[in-house]
């Protein structure tokens, strides 16, 4: 087994041991191809709750984390779904934060968990110094009114689906 | 699937887990810096053209440390068990990838190559501790021989000249005199623009880069200057000597376990084709990263260039892009490592993907 395979399947039972409140991280399943139904270590599908008190609390985002075999020395890639509401998520989804990128705050000995809470924090303290997504940011700097009802707007449609 | 992840009643303390790997760190190799890793893990974790990055404090170096002896006895001695699952994971490793880490009694054996002899004084005081504590007590510390030739060439960190790093010049060179070059063939040369030429193709010996070649004396990661490669090493990975472990006639074992040995023959090797192109291309484009010249490498090369095939937004996204293209004839992969270039925004500038080639020396033969 891959080093990276074998790490991943530690933080699995690291996680299954103890984990914060509210959260998810389990291996995905494959979707197709040989293997369609089989669990993937290099792919994770977590689940994020906002923090309580925030225009994020009461809902729960979907949020999958793809490794490589060069995991842990390269982070993974972590994406909410397409065209998620946030200053520091690309279009895409995925997600802008100075410890998921390898040439900043990325190390091996960061923990799945930390990586969860980090971008849980991540969602109501955006980081204005780097944008990844023209509207919110935009909104975020200029008009929050506007900014916080979309912010609560997309937790709603989050928490009906959760 | 694998229920040979519990600890199998020992606990082993945090400060002697790999933070790469998460296991007991087996076969350990320490930095100048203090962190310490497995021998796997922190090789795999090595830049192939610039200096490499601690993993952890992301302090420069570039030299592999040999594995550190006290540390591996304590290991093996106070967590037999989990020492020996981590023996076989590691084994079963090498079997796939057919590559050796040093064996048992070399690193055991002071002054063999393959060890050396204590942990840095930087290391975590948690490590040190358990060590010292252990050694007064039931450790019979075997004496010290002096090591014979080379006693600095463990561990040094002395960052790596990008160009030259000591290394002469007269080391291989085409004739003696101020400077010596590298003979750019005909073949690389119309590879080039006509603009680069000029530059490309007055390459000092001692500033070039042998790409995924380590010296197996001194352990420098790559090879900058003049190379040696033993022609008696039977060993996929080769020896290679740097031209300063060349010149002191450095003839221990390897740092992969080659049974090197002082009757083996050394010649000065001519570096291939891709590696000479590389280098003429980090001369006309010094500041341009690794992962960059390797795709301009592609392009530069017969083959087309490879495609990103990136979704619909391209805003202000950064997606990986993959590497498609055709691979140059060593299996040169990117790697990354490279100084951070402009604005740094966050995630803001491509990552080289795909895996990197983790044997050194792909070129032997």
């Amino acid at each position: 087994m891959s080093v990276a395979r074998k790490r991943l399947t530690q933080e699995r039972a690291e996680w299954r041991k103890d984990h914060p409140h509210g959260f998810v991280a389990k291996f995905a399943r494959a979707e197709e191809g040989e293997n369609k139904g089989q669990q993937d270590c290099l792919k994770w599908e977590c689940r994020i709750p906002g923090k309580k008190d925030t225009l994020w609390g009461d809902a729960t985002y979907p949020l999958t984390m793809e490794f490589t075999d060069e995991y842990p020395g390269k982070p993974p890639k972590c994406k909410f779904p397409q065209g998620f509401f946030h200053p520091n998520v690309y279009p895409s989804g995925t997600v802008c934060l100075s410890i998921l990128n390898e040439d900043e705050d990325w190390k091996p000995s960061i923990t799945i968990k930390q990586v969860l809470l980090g971008i849980q924090d991540l969602l109501d303290n955006p980081n204005p110094q780097s944008p990844a997504q023209g509207e919110p940011y935009m909104l975020y700097q200029q008009n929050k009114e506007e900014y916080n009802r979309k912010v609560k707007e997309q937790a709603d449609s989050y928490r009906n689906q959760s | 699937m694998d229920d040979d992840t519990e600890s199998l009643s020992e606990t082993v303390p945090d400060c002697l887990e790999c933070s790469i790997c998460f296991g007991l760190l087996y076969k350990p190799t320490a930095l100048d810096c203090g962190h310490v890793f497995c021998f796997w893990c922190l090789f795999r974790s090595m830049a192939q053209w610039h200096a490499s990055k601690c993993p952890l404090c992301k302090r420069s170096f570039s030299v592999f440390p040999r594995v550190c002896r006290p540390l591996y006895m304590y290991i093996r001695s106070k967590y037999p068990r989990t020492f020996d699952q981590r023996r076989q994971e590691v084994e079963e490793f090498e079997r796939a990838t057919e590559r050796q880490s040093p064996a048992e009694e070399h690193i055991l054996t002071p002054g063999s190559g393959a060890n050396v002899d204590r942990l840095p004084p930087t290391a975590s005081r948690e490590i040190r501790d358990l060590l010292s504590a252990w050694q007064g007590n039931d450790a019979p510390q075997p004496p010290l021989p002096p090591s014979p030739s080379r006693p600095a060439a463990a561990s040094g960190a002395e960052p790596m000249a990008e160009s030259g790093g000591g290394q002469q010049g007269e080391d291989g060179a085409a004739g003696e005199g101020d400077e010596a070059f590298v003979h750019v063939s005909d073949e690389v040369s119309s590879l080039l623009s006509p603009e680069m030429r000029p530059t490309a193709v007055r390459l000092p010996v001692r500033e070039f880069v042998h790409f995924q070649v380590g010296c197996d004396g001194c352990g420098r990661l790559p090879i900058v200057g003049a190379r040696y490669r033993c022609r008696d090493c039977h060993e996929r990975v080769g020896y290679d000597l740097c031209g300063a472990c060349h010149r002191e006639n450095y003839s221990r074992c390897g740092l992969f376990n080659q049974m090197h040995t002082s009757a083996h023959r050394m010649e000065l090797v001519q570096p291939d084709a891709v590696t000479v192109l590389l280098n003429c291309l980090h001369k006309c484009h010094p500041t341009l990263p690794l992962a960059e010249l390797l795709s301009l490498l592609e392009l530069q090369g017969s083959s087309g260039p490879s495609t990103p095939d990136n979704d619909s937004d391209n805003d202000l996204e950064d997606e990986t892009p993959e590497r498609t293209g055709p691979l140059p004839p060593l299996g040169l992969m990117p790697d990354e490592q490279s100084p951070p270039v402009g604005d740094d925004e966050t995630g803001d500038r491509p990552a080289p993907a795909g895996g990197r080639e983790e044997g050194r020396g792909g070129s032997s033969a």
